[in-house]
């Protein structure tokens, strides 16, 4: 049986006089499910609806009769979730991904844990208290796991934290102040998630993981020089714009040395976003708009134009 | 092996399985893969273009405006139907990856500026829904390009459901939802014959089948809505129905893939589909999302699959937050199906097991 793909089927039925029995016969042998996928997705189906109604059926029990329920049974209801699934997570013998998975929910429980005891002893604290809790406590697990998507949750806690203590504690922050730290914090996590793929190999932290990271702190310095462009200037404007240059030049290395498209794409981009601000500043004459708006097309066409060369260039 | 050698090698092998009727135009193929290698983009590129065209267009809509082109009513219009006009003609000529994004922006930038127009000649809104409507068709019918026949059809069906809402004529909308359900099973059980129609009809079917499948939904959000204002839809059981059928219409594809021969077990899979279907009576926001998911099961349509189970979460999660029942009885319901569910599941892999043993 010949192996084909879509579009080899496609770009063939286009282009010939292939017949549509035929093209039918093709499909159906090549690329439509067969009677075991359809199997197995009965299966699937079944299964999944039959765990996620009767796990919601449970879950609204409890929601029913939460207000009644001793405030000792609510904590230890949920204490003793989260032994029990930290218990699964470390001496089972399941496979790694799903204890990481289960050492994820966990994680997740320490702030329902949290967020139910603040609302029994209504403790009316500030909220980044809460946050700011939550993130320590999980800390050690986070560390030993080194599984993505709980070092996304942690990253996104910290982030949580450093804002919500910034609106209610820390007036006198300035919001350039506020970027500023944020992109520092997210570049070293950045910069160490990179160190680790390059040395420790068995640590590897998938490629999604660190280009959210990135975007992540990219936004910050976007959004923060933006802001500084039309502010009176300030110290801060003139700190972050320095870090910002050698972080982006950086980076742009980085991404060249390590073939990765994506600092290529997000860099230029924030780069043209801030010089349309500085062309406005100058400007907001209608004809200036319409410069601007010529200058982004042509600027994105030159780095998607120089984009594809690179990409070329690499897979030869 | 170098690539363009190997399709031409598989191109070699169909001739000779085909036979001597089978005529191929191996030059345009060729050159059809070698432009897909040359235009393969990482998602970072793809992105870049879509997010460069929406700035573009931001700062053209400033321009604009600061311009004093809202003053000029007959200015908006030359102005929108003249980039639309562009977006098309570009689209044809220059089929390269970066026009891609000058004719996107222009496309979107003319329906927008266009819009103004037509409103500042207070033209009723359901006309200008209908202008828009022709625009669309009109751009859908020659242009290859996926995003904007994607975004035609999209922009087609948004025109209809805004007419249906703005009249209040709520009872059309089981005509719109028979209708999408009817062309979206057409379209999916019938590739073959649409791809071997004619070329262009071919290079449409990719960004229909989406584009289907997001009206279907947009028909089904609208309707959830419209539900809220609960007396001014009747026969609030119709569309169910409808798409029940269609369902059902599927149905004998799926058991034919699965080879099931023994009638007893046909009659237990219809009847057991139509009662478990038939909770479902009013709300066909569920049997629509399920057909979604068993159309893009039926073709291995990734993405089909994924936008379909995700709705289908999201509508089972609102059909239960609107069920007026306490917090006890839903759970008692939830706790019930899901019983039904693990025993259907333990049945029919005991079933399976058993037919492979013989």
């Amino acid at each position: 049986m010949i192996k084909l793909d879509k579009e080899d089927i496609e770009l063939l039925s286009r282009h010939s006089n292939w017949s549509e029995k035929n093209v039918e016969h093709a499909l159906k042998t090549t690329i439509y499910s067969t009677k075991t996928d359809w199997q197995n997705f009965l299966k699937l189906v079944f299964l999944s609806l039959g765990i996620g109604f009767s796990v919601a059926g449970i879950i609204f029990f409890f929601a029913y009769n939460w207000a009644d329920l001793h405030k000792f049974v609510k904590i230890g209801l949920i204490e003793g979730l989260i032994i029990i699934t930290t218990l699964i997570a470390v001496f089972s013998k399941l496979q790694a991904p799903v204890k990481n998975a289960i050492l994820t929910g966990a994680a997740l429980l320490v702030g329902v844990l949290f967020a139910v005891f603040g609302q029994i002893y209504q403790t009316g604290a500030n909220a980044y208290d809460f946050f700011l809790g939550w993130t320590l406590c999980i800390s050690l697990w986070v560390v030993v796991s080194s599984f993505a998507p709980l070092w996304l949750i942690y990253i996104v806690l910290i982030n949580t934290t450093v804002v919500l203590y910034a609106q209610q504690v820390a007036h006198d922050w300035t919001f350039l102040f506020i970027c500023l730290l944020l992109f520092l914090i997210n570049s070293v996590f950045l910069i160490a998630a990179l160190f680790l793929n390059r040395t420790k190999a068995p640590l590897k932290l998938s490629n999604w993981f660190t280009n959210t990271i990135a975007l992540g702190s990219i936004c910050y310095s976007t959004i923060g020089l933006c802001y500084g462009l039309f502010e009176s200037p300030q110290l801060e404007f003139y700190i972050l714009l320095i870090v910002v240059i050698i972080a982006y030049s950086a980076a742009i290395k980085y991404g060249l040395q390590s073939k990765n498209a994506f600092y290529l794409a997000v860099i230029p981009f924030s780069v043209i976003i801030l010089i349309s601000a500085l062309f406005v500043k100058i400007s907001d004459d209608f004809g200036m708009f319409l410069f601007i708006g010529l200058f982004v097309v042509i600027s994105v066409t030159l780095v998607i134009k120089n984009l594809i060369n690179l990409q070329r260039s690499w897979t030869k | 092996m170098d690539k363009i050698a190997q399709k031409k090698e598989l191109l070699q092998r169909i001739s000779a399985m085909e036979g001597d009727t089978f005529k191929y135009n191996e030059a345009a193929i060729l050159e059809a893969y070698k432009k897909q290698t040359e235009n393969t983009s990482s998602v970072a590129i793809k992105i870049l273009s879509i997010f460069g065209g929406l700035l573009a267009v931001l700062f053209f809509l400033g321009f604009l405006a600061l311009a004093g082109l809202y003053d000029s009513k007959s200015g908006l219009l030359i102005f929108g139907s003249l980039f639309i006009i562009a977006a098309i003609v570009i689209d044809k000529k220059i089929s390269k990856l970066i026009m891609d994004t000058i004719s996107i922006a222009l496309y979107s930038l003319g329906f927008l500026v266009l819009g103004f127009g037509l409103s500042q000649l207070r033209i009723d809104d359901q006309y200008m829904a209908l202008i828009f409507m022709a625009i669309a068709l009109a751009a859908l019918l020659t242009t290859p390009n996926y995003i904007i026949a994607f975004t035609s059809t999209v922009l087609i069906s948004a025109c209809l459901l805004y007419i249906i809402i703005s009249n209040e004529a709520f009872n059309f909308i089981h005509l719109y939802l028979a209708g999408i359900a009817a062309l979206l099973v057409y379209v999916f059980l019938n590739e073959a014959k649409l791809l071997t129609y004619n070329r262009a009809l071919a290079t449409l079917y990719n960004p229909l089948k989406v584009a289907l499948i997001f009206s279907l939904l947009l028909g089904l959000l609208v309707f959830n809505r419209a539900m809220g204002m609960v007396f001014s839809i009747r026969f609030l059981w119709l569309s169910s129905i409808i798409l029940i059928a269609a369902i059902l219409w599927v149905m004998p594809t799926i058991l034919n893939r699965l080879e099931v021969t023994k009638t007893s077990t046909k009659v237990f899979s219809y009847g057991a589909t139509v009662l478990l279907l038939a909770t479902t009576l009013f709300s066909p926001t569920l049997p629509g999302a399920f057909l979604i998911i068993l159309l893009s099961v039926l073709v291995r349509y990734k993405t089909g699959l994924v936008i379909g189970i995700i709705a289908f979460i999201y509508f089972i999660m609102q059909f239960y937050y609107d069920l007026f029942l306490s917090l006890l009885t839903k759970s008692v319901l939830l706790m019930s199906s899901g019983v039904v569910f693990i025993g259907l599941y333990v049945f029919i892999s005991k079933k399976l097991k058993s037919d492979e043993k013989l």
